[in-house]
């Protein structure tokens, strides 16, 4: 671990200027209450996004990458407690709705049962895209 | 002696969800960058199918009096090969790279929409699939792929189509594109959305990644010229199931009412075409010369310059229909115009290698290979906006050749430039270089030989579509080596597949950052993590990445950015 002075020298703080523009940390808070920014506990501004461990070294290092900056933030090493951020949630929907048009187009070319099924299936998945629940 | 019982518990195993089986992790998946590999690899697929159709016609042609295909056959061959290039392939495969892509780049951790996203992504794939099933019924569309009305109204039935039963080729066109026009808009408005509300702090609108800009710029246009296709392919239902006449001259409808509507998407559809290219280009050329792009402001405002230009010059389409001689000097004032933002990208684009330390990796070459390719292409295009010039080559190979060194020598360049330099971040592992190098050579020398004669033979009078033609008329020579010159693509096609398939497989592990990049994608795993960005970056300059390798000479320190 690299202490507070070492760092300050290698990655220079956020802002070079010694002061947050309001706009940024206007930016970055509301990032924060939609979730979108999440920072460890206790974390300084820019600190966990730059830190380097001796361990996440030697990860970068066995990869043979030849990356020079070898800071991925996706491979650090999790805080005790602290949670993945979590991507979307999975839904089936988009993919029925889709099917669902795609047959009632086919429907309007080839057999009007094809094209009522395409419809049935529609409302089906317009409403199950609706009620779905995450 | 104790005796003791141990009551075997059943083991509480939880049952998958349907959500984490193999197939239905990419049924059910929002994540960005799994439907942006969706999007590609379906492109590349239709690419292969439009590339097959296309070596058909060049079989037909090679020689005169051509047997190899019936008329009917050829019609809807030819149609379908350029309805599958255009909204099958090069489409999608921008959308595809753009949602891999864009996300990354402006430090967001997916699309602002992530459902609508797949729904994009699946109604490509399903209208693909239905446009393509016209075959099966053997009712392929056979009109062009612009599908000029009054002839698309009746198909083969009749000359006013009142009262016979249209057939259904042009059906499955005017739907299929009705599907993809919906895909198109969904993944518009996403990455509109995305591009303004998702940025990482600090991430300003003129700190954004060049090929975001392009984004930005393309998806505007999608959402503003794709109605003008949706109302014209709407009419034309209404004319062949209906019984209006919109299109129709003998019941007072107005053929080039179509021709407008279809032109006023269909340039602007041009530059949706090209513009994500040289978004790709911007991006490409800086990493491989070790240099900022020069001139950043004025790469990404002529992308929007020619946004807006692009709606202001559809009517070059249709020189040859009469137009007032006042409407036919604005078009082509117009069009002359739009060279003008060009011509500052391909310059800004040669002073950012001018003294760079180059590096000629496959991504750089086929990027280099673009901005020759395309330089043509524009060239050509200025010509064909001289009207009496139009005149003499309209609907003729000349404007094939044009199309084609926009669309091939451009736009696939620039895709083949993208997968190269993206592909190790999709995967962790890096193409083969040398078979890249191959691949490009061939496509290089496929690409000059198979249009550059369309040329000579546009000029020579040689119309766009013919089925075959006499062997006294002095083509004979020039499309035989156009055929050997497609043959040469494909072979060059073949090589890329390879590359891709043992790449994969057994291909060098890339790392996070092969190619010392300057932009925030490089910045994560490769391939990345399913929320990309543990932490959110904070943006201080147009290069993140590079000021974070490079803390000394940071961007932010020595430049105003």
């Amino acid at each position: 671990m690299i202490n507070e002075e070492e760092q300050k020298e290698k990655f220079p703080a956020a802002d070079p200027h010694g002061q947050r523009e309001g706009k940024e940390e206007a930016a970055e808070k509301e990032a924060a209450e939609n979730g979108h920014l999440q920072k460890p506990q206790g974390a300084g501004r820019g600190e966990e996004t730059l830190q380097r461990t001796a361990g996440q070294q030697s990860e970068a290092e066995a990869e043979g990458s030849g990356d020079r900056s070898q800071v991925s933030q996706a491979r650090q090493p999790r805080q005790p407690g602290a949670k993945a951020p979590r991507g979307p949630h999975a839904s089936l929907w988009p993919f029925v709705l889709a099917l669902a048009i795609a047959l009632a187009c086919l429907g309007v070319v080839t057999h009007p049962a094809v094209l009522v099924g395409g419809a049935v299936l529609i409302v089906v998945a317009v409403v199950g895209w609706g009620l779905e629940r995450y | 002696m104790a005796t003791s019982t141990i009551v075997e518990r059943p083991a509480l195993v939880r049952q998958k969800r349907f959500s984490e089986t193999y197939v239905g992790q990419w049924l059910t998946t929002t994540d960005h960058k799994k439907i942006g590999i969706m999007y590609m690899v379906t492109a590349f697929f239709f690419f292969v199918v439009g590339g097959l159709e296309a070596l058909l016609i060049r079989t037909q042609l090679a020689l005169p009096d051509g047997k190899v295909l019936d008329p009917q056959t050829y019609n809807e061959i030819f149609t379908m090969h350029g309805t599958t290039m255009i909204f099958l392939f090069v489409m999608p495969m921008f959308t595809g790279l753009g949602n891999y892509v864009v996300p990354l780049m402006i430090g967001a951790r997916d699309m602002a929409f992530p459902r609508l996203n797949a729904f994009g992504y699946w109604i490509v794939l399903f209208g693909g699939l239905f446009l393509q099933s016209s075959f099966l019924f053997h009712a392929a569309p056979d009109s062009g792929w612009f599908a000029y009305a009054p002839l698309t109204e009746c198909g083969v039935q009749g000359v006013n189509c009142i009262p016979a039963t249209p057939s259904i080729n042009m059906d499955f066109w005017a739907l299929g594109v009705l599907l993809l026009g919906i895909s198109s808009i969904a993944g518009a408005l996403n990455f509109v959305v995305t591009i303004f509300k998702l940025r990482a702090p600090g991430m300003t609108i003129n700190r954004m990644p060049l090929f975001v800009w392009m984004t930005l710029v393309t998806s505007f246009l999608l959402l503003f010229a794709l109605p003008s296709l949706t109302a014209a392919s709407g009419l034309l239902l209404l004319d062949r199931h209906l019984g209006t006449h919109f299109y129709q001259a003998a019941f007072n409808g107005d053929p080039l009412l179509w021709q407008h509507l279809f032109w006023s998407f269909g340039h602007p559809e041009v530059y949706i075409l090209i513009l994500p290219a040289f978004g790709i280009v911007s991006e490409v050329l800086p990493v491989f010369s070790r240099k900022p792009i020069f001139g950043y402001t004025f790469v990404a405002w002529s992308g929007v310059a020619i946004g807006f230009l692009s709606f202001t010059v559809w009517a070059h389409h249709m020189f040859a229909v009469g137009l007032p001689v006042v409407a036919q000097a604005f078009f082509a004032t117009s069009t002359t115009l739009i060279a003008i933002p060009t011509a500052v990208k391909i310059f800004n684009w040669l002073a950012t290698i001018y003294g760079g330390k180059l590096s000629f990796k496959t991504p750089m070459l086929f990027a280099l290979g673009f901005v020759a390719m395309f330089l043509i292409g524009g060239l050509n295009g200025v010509a064909l906006a001289i009207v009496p010039f139009d005149y003499q080559v309209t609907d003729s190979y000349f404007v094939i050749a044009h199309l084609h060194y926009v669309l091939f020598g451009g736009a696939v360049f620039a895709i083949f430039s993208a997968i190269f330099y993206w592909f190790p971040k999709m995967t962790g592992k890096l193409l083969n270089e040398r078979l890249g190098q191959v691949q490009f050579w061939l496509m290089l020398i496929g690409v000059n030989v198979t249009f550059f004669p369309m040329h000579i033979l546009g000029l020579l009078g040689m119309p766009r579509r013919i089925y075959t033609y006499a062997p006294d008329l002095g083509w004979n020579e020039l499309n035989l080596l156009e055929t050997v010159g497609a043959f040469i693509i494909a072979v060059a096609i073949l090589v890329f597949l390879f590359n891709f398939v043992t790449s994969l497989r057994q291909g060098q592990p890339a790392g996070s950052d092969p190619w010392d990049a300057f932009t925030l994608e490089w910045d994560t795993a490769s391939p990345p993590e399913p929320y990309n960005f543990k932490t959110i970056p904070v943006v201080r300059s147009r290069r993140p990445f590079y000021d974070k390798k490079n803390p000394e000479t940071a961007d932010w320190k020595v430049a105003v950015h």
